[in-house]
């Protein structure tokens, strides 16, 4: 059906067989985000589990919003979460450990030291900071979108995502010089 | 690292794209869910003999189901809708509004009530309004006339004058500035596993004999009653109540659920407490499963139904 995707929703409240045009339109993009935060092989259970999730929640939907898509990314990286707390559960570790084990394993094949230093340290962040950096850089969602999306003030995403940026840097560059003096160590 | 990590995060991310048979599984699944949509309208054209059917299939499904599963499944639901919650400000001028209807008991100190032998007590009705703003509150307190478990314990409550002491049929209204609520000026983590490690360690402070997990049942249902908690907030606490030893005791089509959790007080206790879709604490309930203190069993102890939390502008109650 044509129409914005309010009119979508609105329509799927009567017809659920409408809700079908909301995979339609957003299933690249949901899927793209979520093998971006959990990669292979959870991550295409996880993107089709958004729609299942999405579509059980529809009567909620805020028909004010005309795009679903930051809604729907809501979602998403609410599931993401929850699938990084429950591996950890299953391994009996932290859930930042266990999403920085994931980072790790799943980039350590396909990029150099230094690129997985970044990922590495980005399974160091508090998992709100990582929940809201997600959203921007693999999701390019705006402020205003990962606000909707998260139910929080457009303030406190900005805050979060220079507290994540400032921190990935520290991060980062802490962990080249320790890697850079442990080289030079046995010459010292 | 002289990079940008945001710009680095995104070229290492790449471009994932699914494949049709990704594709062709999550929409299998999405139609699934379509085709087992609750819809109210077909169930008109079941006929008595398919409807009982249909309620002995739901009844036999609803005991395999084990209850980790059932309960994390429900206030899973929950939790996403209360974190895609819009966040409630308060305008200046304007107020939080809540009221509840709450019966607790009483249990007055020994020889209080002179001429009756052994424990005495009773249950008090009351109706409470809350009007705040975080630096103001207004509490209108109607107190309304005790539940006697025993007849000459009600002869001896009036007898001495105890229900002007509990100020029984008076509405009390009290103002108060500057009062700091710990619970909430804390500031809770809003991720599950950080905020069960923080209420962990806040009961642990408390002397309480009670095991942790209940401890930690009470606090999160105060802060859902005490706090109006931010969309995360409130999540985050669904989602901590979803790893608790709690029990899935009923759901209601329109996503209301209710959870009981039972413990050795002593005595024998169990807590329900009702939030509904969007995780607001709308009822809850302690009833001792053994007689004690002069309580039969099976009393509720406490019981109370909580409104919605909404927006007003004046310190009248609203009209109902």
């Amino acid at each position: 059906m044509d129409g914005t995707d309010a009119e979508v929703m609105e329509a799927s409240w009567d017809d659920p067989s409408v809700f079908a045009e909301v995979f339609h339109r957003y299933y690249p993009t949901v899927f793209a985000y979520v093998m971006r935060t959990v990669g292979h092989p959870d991550g295409p259970d996880v993107a089709a589990e958004v729609f299942v999730e999405a579509f059980r929640s529809r009567r909620r939907y805020d028909t004010s919003y005309p795009s679903a898509r930051g809604w729907l990314l809501g979602i998403a990286a609410h599931l993401v979460g929850t699938h990084y707390r429950r591996k950890a559960r299953l391994r009996r570790v932290p859930a930042d450990e266990a999403m920085e084990g994931d980072f790790a394993d799943e980039v350590a094949e396909r990029v150099d030291a230094s690129r997985s230093t970044i990922l590495t340290a980005m399974g160091r962040l508090r998992p709100a900071e990582r929940e809201i950096l997600s959203l921007f850089v693999f999701a390019d969602l705006s402020y205003r979108e990962i606000a909707q999306a998260l139910g929080i003030a457009q303030g406190t995403v900005r805050s979060r995502l220079n507290r994540a940026r400032t921190k990935l840097r520290n991060l980062t560059e802490f962990s080249n010089e320790h890697r850079e003096g442990g080289r030079e160590a046995p010459d010292a | 690292m002289h990079e940008d990590p945001f710009e680095v995060l995104r070229r290492l991310a790449g471009d994932p794209v699914p494949t049709d048979a990704d594709r062709l599984r999550a929409l299998t699944r999405l139609e699934h869910a379509i085709g087992t949509d609750r819809a109210p309208v077909r169930f008109r054209w079941l006929t008595p003999v398919a409807a009982a059917v249909a309620v002995v299939v739901i009844a036999v499904g609803v005991m395999l189901v084990t209850r980790p599963t059932a309960v994390e499944a429900a206030l899973g639901e929950i939790a996403t809708a209360a974190r895609l919650a819009t966040p409630q400000e308060i305008p200046t001028g304007s107020f939080l509004y809540t009221r509840t209807e709450e019966t607790s008991l009483g249990i007055p100190e020994q020889g209080d009530l002179i001429g009756i032998e052994g424990p005495v007590a009773y249950l008090l009705p009351m109706t409470r309004q809350e009007w705040d703003n975080g630096d103001f509150q207004q509490l209108t307190i109607t107190t309304y006339a005790p539940i006697f478990f025993d007849p000459a314990v009600e002869a001896a409550y009036y007898a001495h004058g105890w229900d002007r002491r509990d100020g029984v049929g008076e509405t009390v209204t009290r103002q108060l500035t500057g009062i700091t609520n710990d619970l909430a000026t804390t500031n809770w983590p809003t991720n599950p596993d950080d905020l069960k490690e923080a209420l962990d360690d806040y009961t642990s402070q408390s002397g309480s004999d009670l095991p942790l997990d209940i401890q930690v049942f009470h606090l999160a249902t105060d802060l859902l009653r005490a706090t109006n908690p931010t969309p995360a907030l409130r999540s985050a606490l669904i989602e901590v109540l979803a790893q608790l030893p709690v029990t899935l005791a009923n759901q209601t089509p329109d996503g209301t659920v209710t959870l009981t959790i039972t413990y050795n007080q002593p005595p024998a206790t169990r807590d329900t407490i009702t939030l509904d879709d969007q995780g607001h604490l709308i009822a809850e309930t302690s009833t001792i499963l053994q007689a004690a203190d002069g309580v039969p069993a099976n009393t509720n102890t406490y019981q109370a139904t909580h409104t919605i939390p909404t927006i007003v502008d004046t310190l009248d109650p609203p009209t109902p």
